[in-house]
């Protein structure tokens, strides 16, 4: 029997009071009047001369709660040290889980953190075994558990210090809560490879700034390891911080005052422990040269300010916003890659008249709003004229309401196997030699028989693009679009095809078949209102915009893309991106290596354009998390100083440990408390005849 | 008209009970107080029937022919040898003894463990006392007092004096603390008539200034019979669970383990009550103490007893010749 807070112990000592006091004279508890007390002097409660105790039972009872009690504090447990070996609480294996996020770009900050890992490093003993990862937002090892049991101490010390070496902070975002998840995992996998060591004390060395906007939330949902222990390591610069980061992806789009020039709304946060106030912004162009008047903001300690920014004379040349005047510039400037409005093309190929609110013509001219990065312009062809482009850029989507000449269709075709988008809507009379000729398919069974019945769409894709801005539960009705007039589709007949949503009899309402690098996307019905209510539901404006998006993809928000966010480029065309540093990356759909914050060019054969990315805000909140926020999570981190774990500590720990999983206390503070509840009911009785007595004497 | 007999009366003690005698609980539950007396005289003159307390004045009445069985000591010699017959002396009640009922009514007096207080035992006796006494045609006067004296009636003998008397007692006394010696020197000031005076109390307060007191009294002629009055409970001291004592009189508490005070009680109580008792024999004031269970008869006895040494005393000091007559 063991005990983890012997000192407690000493309360045992308190067992001497009841019996002092059960050695006392009970002091008299109730009155008696009495006609003179010149016979009487006061007898005060006295040790009893008799060394006999009185209530014995009662004594035995609150000594036994009092013992118990002392016990319990005192933490009893069996210790099980001796059948480890002696040498096993020497050994250990250690997680040195350095942070690489931006804000280690901090004056100061990363040599601190490299020091601290050095010392570590070289504290370590020869049987201990190390591990060295990287995080900021995803974990990168640098040096594995493995390659520390393959290596001799010496080696293994300069191969991991050579490695630290190597480790500059990126500009990513931190994930410190997954991080340490990560890390606590990489001590599990060893025990799992590792086979001689497992009885070793396991621990995390974290060296970090701990900045408040380190993501800790993911610890929540974790349960951290018994065993494990959490060394942290806080890399404190000081210095005032104050932080600049984007809300509006455009400008305000009206003036804030008539012929005041336009502005842009910015945040800018000072953090806590800073010694600054006033701040100054400033914009700068693509050469680094300022341009216009720099704005004054005052931004009170530990708050955040929105300040809105005149634009300057010439908003084109802008690339950047910078903040002046506190004491670590890496969280101080936001790029801006002001996007020109397109003007995007919808040919309609049809007859129908513009203004005749029958026709599919009449909604789809009014169905596109303009959207501040994006103008929409729906341009009309003839059905059996020639079919050509309005402008040299092909249109983001094409129409085709009717039957259609051979060599339209042929352009149309060309058209799609170059990446464009055709729709293919409703039913005209019969367009099976076009919907055979766009598709690649024979047009034999491409005359889909027309169908009159009240149908509702029954199932529907709601991870394709189209569908997508409806996933939501709150959008994904659509029973109140009902369908009278569609054609039953044939996927067989068009060959590879996709199903986007069906009717609730199973058939297929929304159609799209790949073709090269387009789509054809067909629909079972169309919009005009004697077809369905399509055209007059809520779906129809957020549908057609996002067949828009299909034809025409962009970066979203590109002033909102963070260091580390993968760009989703238009498809079909081969990209080169170029860096910010100058380096050029080819890319198809997807650009990933937003690994800087600055302005990238996208250039494609139809042109170039730019998008920024930025420091994730949260980079710039770098006021310290308390310590006690990682005990919140249920971490356990240690609180000693310095890089040796005390040996006198680690016994402590492995006690600490046994006694939590043994949790003797419990039952002892139970049979305490049972003592008590009868000794209570013991007193009580006793009192009561006592009072009986003294009522008696005093009639 | 019953013999003369000599009194078989223990003078420290009292009479044993004679007869019957009236359990003082039951009696005190009668509520009406002249009531309470004439039962408890009623059953004392009962228990009169072979008592000698007849007829114990000091004036000469008239002669009686000696029958045998008489008491020889109240022969006539003088008449036997002028007549050569034997004459006993018979002599006629005195009319005008003052009785003095002083009674205290201190808040000490309201202690009782009996089933009643000590102040309504006392009362009882004085009221008994008051009506025995009318009843045989002597003077009655009541003092009542605690610290002072509260109110005060002058012996008389007199149609309505006594229901005055029983109308002052039946008052329930609001009393404060006792103090024996400023109240007996008023009493002396005030009974200027020597008489009895007859002092109910517990005597529960320091005795340096009774003696004085008593002695002034019996400086002015007064004849003066003290009845301690006390309860069971304050005589034996019969308590055992620990408790806060607090004092009747002036509220002070104080701790008492009984089984360790309980001889240092008695001590001081048997010391204190040696005290007056020698203060009384001192001063040939009779003395003695009644606990309140004791029938109220016998306090009768002890005051008619007490009357006789009177009367004897008087008739001494009237005859130096011992049973000269007149």
């Amino acid at each position: 029997m063991s005990f983890l807070a012997p000192l407690y112990l000493l309360g045992a000592v308190a067992i001497v009071a009841p019996v002092i006091l059960h050695l006392i004279r009970r002091a008299p508890k109730g009155e008696v009047p009495f006609s003179s007390l010149m016979y009487l002097s006061p007898s005060p409660p006295q040790l009893s001369k008799r060394s006999r105790f009185e209530h014995l039972l009662l004594l035995a009872m609150r000594v036994l709660a009092l013992g118990l009690l002392a016990l319990a504090f005192a933490r009893p447990f069996l210790s099980r040290a001796a059948t480890l070996g002696s040498s096993a609480g020497e050994r250990k294996r250690v997680v040195v889980l350095i942070d690489t996020s931006a804000s280690m770009r901090r004056v100061g900050a990363w040599p601190r953190a490299t020091a601290i890992a050095e010392e570590v490093i070289r504290a370590l003993k020869p049987g201990d075994e190390l591990a060295m990862l990287a995080f900021d937002s995803a974990v990168r090892p640098v040096f594995g558990f493995a390659e520390s049991r393959s290596l001799d101490p010496a080696r293994r010390s300069a191969v991991a210090l050579s490695r630290l070496a190597d480790l500059r902070p990126s500009w990513r975002s931190t994930r410190l809560g997954q991080s340490l998840i990560e890390a606590a995992a990489a001590l599990d996998l060893a025990v799992e490879s590792g086979k001689t060591a497992s009885t070793a004390a396991r621990g995390i060395v974290l060296i970090s700034d701990l900045q408040r906007g380190g993501r800790l939330e993911a610890l929540g949902d974790f349960q951290w390891p018994a065993d494990v222990q959490l060394e942290i390591h806080a890399v404190d610069v000081g210095g005032s911080n104050a932080a600049l980061a984007a809300i509006a992806d455009s400008p305000e789009t009206e003036p804030v005052a008539k012929g005041a020039p336009r502005a842009r709304r910015v945040l800018v946060s000072n953090e806590g422990g800073s010694s600054v106030e006033a701040l100054t912004l400033e914009w700068f162009d693509a050469n680094g040269s300022v341009i216009g008047k720099p704005s004054e903001v005052h931004v009170p300690v530990g708050e955040s300010r929105v300040a809105s920014v005149p634009d300057p004379a010439e908003p084109s040349r802008v690339q950047s916003l910078r903040l002046k005047g506190d004491s670590h510039p890496f969280d101080n400037i936001l790029f801006l890659a002001e996007q020109p409005r397109a003007t995007v093309e919808v040919v309609y190929v049809g007859d129908e008249k513009a203004d005749d609110p029958a026709g599919l013509r009449y909604f789809l001219d009014r169905v596109f709003l303009d959207t501040p990065g994006r103008a929409a312009r729906v341009v009309a062809r003839s059905a059996s004229g020639p079919l050509a482009w309005p402008s040299p850029r092909p249109p983001a989507l094409v129409v085709i309401a009717s039957e259609t000449p051979a060599d339209q269709a042929g352009v149309a075709r060309k058209y799609l196997e170059q990446g464009g988008l055709v729709l293919v809507p409703g039913l005209g009379s019969d367009r099976s030699a076009m919907l055979a000729l766009l598709a690649q398919v024979p047009a034999q069974g491409l005359a889909f028989p027309s169908a009159r019945k009240d149908l509702l769409l029954g199932e529907i894709a709601f991870d394709h693009p189209l569908f997508a801005p409806f996933a939501a539960p709150g959008y994904n009705d659509f029973t109140k679009i009902h369908f009278w007039k569609s054609r039953k589709l044939d996927t067989k007949a068009l060959g590879d095809c996709r199903v986007l949503a069906r009717f609730e009899n199973g058939d297929p309402a929304v159609v799209e078949k790949r073709i090269a690098a387009g789509r054809l996307i067909v629909l079972a019905s169309g919009w005009r209102p004697a077809e369905s209510q399509l055209a007059r539901s809520s779906k129809f404006v957020p549908l057609m915009t996002a067949l828009l998006d299909l034809g025409d993809p962009r970066p979203q928000g590109s002033d909102r893309v963070l260091v580390g966010d993968a760009v989703p480029l238009p498809e079909g065309v081969e990209h080169v991106i170029t860096k910010p540093d100058g380096a050029k990356v080819r890319a198809r759909s997807l650009f990933t290596e937003t690994d800087l914050p600055g302005v990238y060019t996208d250039g494609t054969a139809a042109g170039a354009r730019t998008f920024a990315v930025n420091l994730d805000p949260l980079e710039g909140r770098t006021a310290p998390l308390a310590l006690e926020t990682f005990e919140q999570y249920g971490c356990r981190p240690a609180r000693g100083e310095g890089p040796r774990i005390d040996q006198a500590q680690l016994a402590l720990a492995k006690d600490a440990e046994q006694e939590g999983r043994q949790k003797a206390w419990r039952p002892l503070v139970v049979a305490a408390l049972v003592v008590l509840i009868i000794e209570t009911w013991l007193a009580g009785r006793r009192g009561r005849s006592t009072k009986a007595a003294l009522e008696t004497q005093s009639t | 008209m019953p013999p003369l007999e000599s009194p078989q009366i223990d003078p420290g003690r009292g009479p044993d009970p004679p007869g019957s005698l009236i359990d003082p609980r039951a009696l005190l539950r009668i509520k009406n107080l002249q009531v309470r007396a004439r039962v408890a005289v009623e059953g004392f003159v009962r228990g009169l029937h072979k008592s000698p307390f007849h007829g114990f004045s000091v004036e000469f009445s008239e002669y009686r022919e000696y029958s045998p069985g008489d008491d020889p000591r109240y022969l006539d010699w003088r008449l036997f040898a002028r007549t050569d017959r034997h004459y006993i002396k018979r002599f006629e009640d005195e009319t005008n003894l003052r009785v003095y009922l002083a009674l205290d009514t201190s808040l000490s007096m309201a202690y009782g463990t009996v089933g009643y207080r000590k102040c309504d035992y006392a009362r009882t006796a004085a009221a008994t006392l008051a009506y025995f006494l009318t009843g045989q045609r002597d003077a009655v006067g009541l003092i009542l007092f605690d610290r002072e004296i509260t109110d005060y009636l002058p012996p008389r003998y007199r149609p309505g004096h006594l229901r005055r008397i029983m109308s002052a007692l039946a008052r329930e006394p609001a009393g404060r603390a006792t103090d024996l010696a400023g109240p007996l020197e008023q009493a002396a000031a005030t009974a200027r008539k020597r008489g009895l005076v007859v002092l109910l109390s517990d005597l529960l307060a320091p005795t340096e200034r009774l003696a004085s007191r008593l002695a002034g009294l019996r400086a002015r002629g007064h004849d003066v019979m003290v009845l301690r009055i006390l309860d069971p409970a304050e005589i034996d001291f019969p308590f055992n669970v620990p408790a806060r004592f607090r004092d009747a009189e002036t509220g002070r508490e104080i701790h008492v383990d009984p089984a360790r005070a309980r001889a240092d009680y008695r001590r001081r109580f048997l010391e204190h009550a040696a005290e007056i008792e020698r203060t009384c024999v001192d001063l040939g004031v009779d003395f003695t103490m009644v606990a309140t269970d004791r029938p109220l008869e016998l306090v009768l006895f002890d005051v008619l007893q007490a009357r006789l040494r009177r009367g004897r005393a008087a008739a001494r000091g009237r005859n130096p010749l011992a049973g000269g007559a007149r």
